[in-house]
């Protein structure tokens, strides 16, 4: 018994260590008005304040490397400048962003009517289009045997 | 240290419109949703039906409070036909903004502005304050204004996490959108010239989760 309860605590230790999320974590380097360059987590705590971003950076940098974070470096501006990730495990392949879905509720419909609704017309969208392709197939293949059958004529007439 | 108040929710991902609602602008205003949403963002402007009880003024205050990132046209600074005088509308909510990321909350200091106009320099005749801001021209142009948008916004995403699409590639899924528009309107008797911004905001969102961007 305590021999399968432990072969089923090592299987669920392997699994979970297999299927570990990537979950990024960020430092940031950024300028604050009067502080100067600061360098804050993700949740906007102020860690350290420095004079310049080069000296900013030369700090956060090995504390993200120590970590395995990704240092976002901004300009003055606030817009990023830089990534710089030091995560060192296998990272899965970068997704197209998720959609985010307004707060407020449709005015005079419902979201699943709108939903619906655009369900039939991408559906009669791809109809449309994969006959199009249909009968553009259907003309080439026409017009290959056309070509094939004046070919055969003209060889029979050589001979 | 300073301690951060709690941030709004969705924080890192609102995107604060500040535009004219007119009837020319509407094609620039559909354009811009549509890129904002399809880079993964929310859209948040003063057509936003929550908060109806509240003034325009605290309603746009809220909404630009619980956005990061905002948008400023400011290209509308022409004479009225009837009254002969110019709006202030944008340019007052763009003060607002730059206020709030100067003397609000710790984690307002990292706003992120972009401001729009039609001419590149033209704002240096009227706003001559704003040097520093680098507004960027659209010249009225629905594919210049989606590929600001986009530029604008790449740098926010994670390189390493998520995919950002190409500026002619979100243009291109933009026409297809509007191809079908007049479908979705039929479908419920809306008047493709007068929607209400929260069908409007749906149907761009159920239309972008139904059309993803391929991952590969």
């Amino acid at each position: 018994m305590a021999k399968n309860s432990a072969a089923n605590k090592n299987s669920v230790t392997a699994r979970s260590k297999r299927t570990k999320k990537y979950v990024p974590k960020y430092l940031h380097v950024a300028y604050r008005y009067p502080e100067g360059w600061i360098i804050h987590n993700q949740n906007y705590r102020t860690l350290s304040t420095h004079d310049t971003r080069r000296e900013a950076v030369e700090v956060a940098r090995p504390l993200a490397k120590k970590n395995e974070f990704t240092l976002v470096i901004h300009r003055r501006d606030n817009r990023v400048m830089k990534w710089e990730s030091y995560y060192r495990g296998p990272k899965p392949p970068p997704q197209p962003p998720k959609v985010m879905f307004p707060t407020d509720p449709p005015r005079t419909t419902t979201v699943e009517a709108i939903d619906r609704a655009i369900m039939e017309i991408i559906e009669e969208r791809r109809n449309k289009e994969a006959k199009k392709i249909e009968v553009s197939e259907r003309v080439v293949r026409r017009s290959k045997s056309q070509q094939q059958s004046k070919v055969g004529l003209k060889s029979a007439s050589q001979r | 240290m300073a301690k951060p108040s709690r941030l709004p929710a969705n924080y890192e991902r609102n995107v604060f419109i500040n535009c004219p609602f007119d009837d020319e602008y509407k094609s620039l205003f559909y354009a811009i949703v549509f890129a904002v949403n399809d880079l993964g963002f929310k859209v948040k402007c003063a057509k936003d039906e929550s908060n109806a009880g509240k003034s325009r003024i605290e309603k746009i205050r809220d909404l630009i409070a619980e956005c990061k990132f905002s948008i400023h046209d400011i290209s509308r600074v022409d004479l009225d036909s009837v009254n002969k005088l110019p709006r202030f509308n944008m340019p007052f909510e763009l003060g607002l903004d730059l206020g709030c990321r100067q003397y609000g909350k710790s984690y307002h200091q990292g706003k992120v502005v972009l401001v729009l106009e039609t001419e590149q320099y033209r704002y240096q005749k009227y706003i001559s304050d704003l040097a520093g801001c680098d507004p960027v021209a659209h010249h009225d142009c629905e594919e210049d204004v989606i590929d600001h948008v986009r530029n604008w916004l790449r740098m926010a995403l994670d390189p390493d996490s998520e995919k950002t699409p190409s500026g002619s590639l979100i243009y291109q899924r933009y026409q297809q959108f509007q191809v079908d528009l007049p479908s979705l309107c039929a479908s419920f008797n809306w008047n493709a010239n007068n929607l209400p911004f929260s069908d409007f905001a749906w149907s761009v969102a159920r239309w972008i989760a139904r059309n993803p961007i391929p991952s590969t």
